[in-house]
């Protein structure tokens, strides 16, 4: 899509930084549906704001899966920091 | 009723250690949030029904010890992350034109549709570094947001922000990421 047909596309629908914003937060799910028909088809037509939605989609599961990710390089813990903490364990 | 507790940390610590010191890149921090982890834990226990894994309650309280440290760290945010932040939101910015349209070079690169990134450890470590180069605050939204259980009026609470503030956090928290990622992962 050139520029000119963004622009138009933005005047019609949302801007893509709008479409970025609602995709993010839940707003979405609350849209009229004049509004919906404005969202989707700004959707249909923009392959940038597509690919942002999926990669939105994408970075929020990554980084709710990290946790449970070992570690390459798994650390250990000190041995005398260890006892420490097992002393206040055995303490409270 | 600690030696249950004992037992876990026997189990667990160098996990626990190894997540809090990836994610705090400090020895002394990461020991005294496993210290601070299994303390509650022991005050805590009653409330353990069990519903969970201990390994995965265990980790629910230390991601909560975390956000508490960047909680703090954004707290004692100065002028520095101040401007840090500002110099952020200009950046998010600059990727719209004056028509809040997407400024494309086209050579963008389609990375979304890989399903298998979640298990690349390379796009993992990538991330990983993005989400350490965001402002101090927007740093404790994303955590928050992620790595925690919390519903967002909690997170807003903490923060002391308001929930139209806190989306526009995570807004341009995440196009910040989206850009990172362009520019600093290489397949």
């Amino acid at each position: 899509m050139n520029i000119i047909m963004r622009r138009i596309l933005g005047i019609v629908t949302f801007s893509c930084k709008r479409i970025t914003e609602m995709v993010e937060s839940k707003e979405v799910d609350k849209l009229s549906f004049r509004d919906r028909i404005r969202y989707n088809t700004h959707l249909a037509l923009c392959k940038a704001c597509r690919s942002y939605e999926k990669q939105s989609a994408l970075i929020g599961k990554a980084l709710s899966r990290m946790m449970f990710e070992p570690q390459e390089d798994q650390k250990k813990m000190d041995g005398t920091a260890k006892q420490k903490i097992l002393e206040k364990i055995k303490e409270s | 009723m600690n030696e249950k507790i004992e037992d876990w940390f026997n189990l667990y610590a160098d996990e626990l250690y190894g997540w809090a010191y990836h994610k705090t890149a400090s020895k002394e921090t990461a020991e005294d949030l496993v210290q601070d982890t299994f303390l509650s834990a022991v005050k805590g226990l009653r409330n353990f029904k069990g519903n969970s894994k201990p390994k995965t309650w265990l980790f629910a309280i230390l991601n909560n010890k975390i956000i508490d440290h960047y909680r703090k760290k954004a707290k004692s945010a100065n002028v520095d992350s101040k401007a840090a932040e500002i110099r952020s939101i200009k950046q998010t910015d600059s990727f719209f034109d004056s028509h809040r349209n997407w400024i494309l070079t086209g050579n963008e690169v389609a990375w979304e549709e890989e399903v298998h990134l979640l298990d690349d450890h390379e796009f993992n470590k990538t991330l990983d570094h993005c989400v350490d180069k965001l402002p101090e605050n927007w740093k404790l939204a994303v955590v928050s947001k992620y790595l925690s259980d919390k519903t967002t009026d909690q997170i807003c609470q903490e923060m002391g922000v308001t929930l139209s503030n806190y989306w526009q956090i995570v807004h341009r928290a995440k196009l910040s990421l989206k850009k990172c990622i362009d520019h600093n992962w290489i397949r």
